[in-house]
């Protein structure tokens, strides 16, 4: 078997060992349920809390609120905080990820006028546009923190100083997603009253996320039943995800700064020779401030998924677009809402493609990607009849 | 044999190694993500789902494509009634349930009343029953859904499944049943049954946490449902969010195992647990069965025993691992919402304890327990004034104790 060269961690990422090792331990030995009060379930609550406490720390929280992963947080932060209100706006971004843009329209539906702020041709929110739609009305204000396909990050302070001014009663949620554990987060500091995030972008498991929680303005909850997570979210914990969930963000925030700066210096090793093997090359977003490790480029003419399938050939797995989006590709709404939000042409959108590292990510994927591509764009633009662009 | 013996596997089962064999593969190089249609490791991942889809689908009867995953039975349940009442509010208002269902049939009902809906809660009576005519009279004109459980939790009671099923075909209404307790521990074929939605669980099936499953009819009738999280669309569109593939996995094993030897469990189980319970009566006295001895699951006991405050056993016994109430509201140390709606007066319900059997308990660790609960009431009863005066033919109900 050809060996495969990851470079896709924005989609997901495989375990890291020291997480396999203590999920699988988990699995095996610490099987009771943290709500029975003899020692099997006394252990498992044990377990349970201690995870729950390194995350409150590595991300400022007041509280930590464990969920079936970020989609589920980001459902809670928006539902809860509108379940029994009636009125009261909301405000996301054109670029925003499906669950919140999703979640927005639903409730758009149920009568909280949605407004909407478009970002600029780097994908970096337009702060102009932000502040003008921002007024009292608007109790609810989602932000992007880090976008999945191109990597750009807004302008945080100040948006977050714009909600706090002009919309003072907001519930300002961020959706953190892609950015926890790669960049130093800090949800008391930002000021921000809660943050998606989710085990298995950053090298744990799949189906566990979290809510962190600023002090005040706890949502209503989402699952109701036995009452766990403090009434938050009920069902039975999934004890041996939050223990990877918490080993995986340990193993990074704790040398942040080696591990994210390593992926940096991949991604940029990355552009830098596509860049001189593919004078055609564009890449896409925002030259600085960026999240360390994606890269999103475009070959305008070409198309994105025809190179990531010629790619995958040579065992390097890259993506055109966030994984979640393409099945409505399939059912015909197709180019990514990104890009679109991005006012990029169609032929750039057809020819995105998304190279996304992770702490597992070496310099063989990069070599492997800088040989595979150049050869993938050759052979297809040999194929291009004249006048295609 | 491992101390504490565990006797709490209605709250809890450990994961089959089997199960943690089968997961581990896509923990580490079978990763990926499996709404990631576009490259290799995503079609593994999704061949992976999709097996384990059509085990869960075989285990009860359905076909795979009725299949939602969810983070557990909880959210099952809480899909199952929100997204019905969204779904059909326009027709109706009302649902029909009863109020020994397990909390997350029940605090949904009630986070659903707020929301403008209009709950029947059945009573039961003394073991644990509710009454078919009275089903069929709560269900109304706008009625859209009964939701009513297979297998109680707490008590092991069986509601009539099939028979509820013919009452609301008959009226023309859904019908949700939470079998996570019963999947495994008796027959459950949805199509046999009329069973309109199913929830289950992994985690008291062998499997993991964190995974479950909601089975949606797709035909005779169709069901529909408002999905309750929004995002990349997955699990055709009723329930959002990166799919956990090495739980699916997990829970596919555990329900390929259930199908392939659910027979032998439940042979092993009741073996176990009628030594258990004969033993525990033949040597002591005052002791009430709760619930149904007849339309019970195969592996749950529960007991009160009378003239002994209920956490003065559980600490007495403490080598044998049970639980008294249901799990998820034991912390609370009320006495069981369930053993009250059978009528036992606080006394009898703070006294009961559940013992609940499984894949891996033994005849040994039965044997062990029963010395424990034995010696355990008989000391506690020995430092009761109450038990001596009941020795001494007093009827402690004849008793005015305010005159004292």
């Amino acid at each position: 078997m050809v060996r495969l060269h990851d470079l896709d961690n924005a989609a997901t990422t495989r375990l890291a060992p020291e997480v396999l090792e203590a999920v699988t331990e988990a699995l095996r030995s610490v099987p009771g349920n943290p709500s029975s009060l003899h020692p099997s379930g006394l252990a498992a609550r044990r377990r349970l809390e201690e995870s729950r406490d390194l995350l409150r720390g590595m991300t400022g929280a007041s509280e930590i609120v464990f969920t079936g992963g970020g989609t589920e947080a980001t459902n809670l932060a928006m539902r809860g905080f509108f379940e029994g209100r009636d009125g009261g706006a909301i405000l996301v971004g054109a670029a925003d990820h499906p669950s919140v843009l999703r979640t927005a329209e639903a409730l758009a539906a149920r009568g909280h006028p949605l407004r909407i702020y478009p970002v600029d041709g780097a994908c970096r929110p337009d702060l102009e546009a932000f502040a003008a739609l921002l007024d009292a009305e608007v109790r609810f204000v989602s932000i992007l923190h880090g976008n999945n396909e191109v990597g750009s990050l807004p302008p945080l302070a100040d948006m977050v100083e714009l909600v706090r001014t002009k919309a003072p009663r907001a519930h300002l949620h961020l959706d953190a997603v892609q950015a926890f554990a790669k960049i130093p987060l800090d949800l008391e500091r930002i000021g921000a009253d809660s943050m998606t995030i989710a085990a298995h972008k950053i090298h744990g498991p799949k189906g566990v996320g979290a809510l962190a929680l600023g002090p005040k303005r706890r949502p209503a909850p989402l699952i109701t039943g036995g009452g766990q997570e403090a009434g938050l979210r009920s069902g039975t914990e999934n004890v041996p995800g939050a223990i990877g969930f918490a080993v995986a963000a340990e193993s990074w925030i704790g040398r942040q700064t080696e591990e994210s700066g390593r992926i940096r210096e991949l991604r940029d090793e990355t552009e830098r020779l596509l860049r001189e093997r593919l004078p055609g090359l564009e890449v896409l977003g925002p030259r600085e401030e960026r999240l360390p490790h994606i890269l999103s480029i475009t070959f305008p003419g070409l198309r994105g998924e025809v190179l990531m399938h010629h790619l995958e050939g040579e065992g390097v797995l890259v993506s055109t677009g966030s994984a979640c989006s393409q099945r409505q590709e399939r059912k015909g709404k197709t180019g990514s809402h990104v890009l679109k939000a991005m006012g990029l042409s169609e032929a750039r959108i057809r020819g995105a493609l998304r190279i996304s590292f992770g702490r597992l990510s070496t310099g063989a994927d990069v070599e492997a990607l800088a040989r595979a591509l150049p050869e993938a764009v050759e052979a297809l633009e040999s194929l291009r009849l004249p006048g295609d662009r | 044999m491992k101390l504490p013996v565990y006797m709490d596997y209605n709250a809890t089962t450990p994961c089959d190694p089997r199960v943690v064999e089968a997961m581990l593969p896509y923990f580490s190089e079978k990763f990926g993500n499996a709404a990631s249609r576009s490259h290799a490791f995503g079609w593994e991942a999704e061949e992976a789902v999709n097996r384990a889809r059509r085990r869960v689908a075989d285990l009860c009867g359905a076909t795979p494509k009725e299949i939602v995953f969810t983070s557990g039975a909880t959210e099952s349940d809480n899909l199952a009634l929100k997204g019905v009442a969204e779904m059909y509010r326009e027709k109706g208002r009302h649902i029909v349930t009863c109020v020994t269902e397990h909390k997350a049939v029940l605090d949904t009902c009630k986070r659903l009343e707020t929301r403008g809906f209009e709950v029947t809660y059945l009573g039961v009576d003394r073991k644990g029953h509710i009454s078919l005519d009275e089903l069929r009279e709560a269900i109304r004109e706008d009625t859209i859904l009964v939701s009513l459980m297979a297998g109680n939790n707490e008590t092991g009671v069986l509601h009539p499944v099939h028979e509820i099923a013919a009452v609301t075909k008959e009226k023309g209404v859904l019908f949700h049943c939470d079998a996570t307790q019963a999947i495994g521990k008796m027959e459950i074929d949805v199509r046999k049954l009329g069973i309109d939605l199913l929830s289950l669980s992994g985690h008291k099936i062998y499997g993991p946490k964190g995974i479950g499953a909601l089975y949606v009819r797709r035909r005779n009738p169709r069901v529909r449902l408002v999905a309750q999280m929004d995002g990349g669309g997955h699990e055709r569109g009723m329930r959002s969010g990166t799919l956990f593939v090495p739980q699916i996995v997990g829970l596919g094993e555990a329900c390929r195992i259930l199908s392939e030897s659910w027979r032998d469990d439940v042979e092993h189980c009741r073996t176990l647990r009628d030594r258990l319970v004969a033993a525990i009566e033949d040597r002591l006295d005052h002791v009430t069965y709760n619930g149904d001895r007849e339309a019970c699951l195969p592996n749950t006991a529960n007991l009160s025993f009378s003239y002994v405050e209920g956490e003065s056993l559980i600490m007495g016994i403490k080598d044998v691992a049970v639980s008294s109430g249901s799990a998820c509201t034991s912390a609370s140390l009320e006495p069981s919402y369930v053993l009250k709606a059978h009528g036992l007066n606080d006394e009898l319900a703070h006294s009961s304890i559940r013992f609940s059997l499984g894949r891996f308990s033994t005849e040994e660790e039965v044997d062990f327990a029963v010395e424990q609960v034995v010696k355990t009431v008989k000391k506690l009863r020995d430092m009761s004034p109450l038990y001596e005066l009941v020795q001494e033919g007093v009827d402690l109900d004849s008793i005015d104790w305010n005159t004292h």
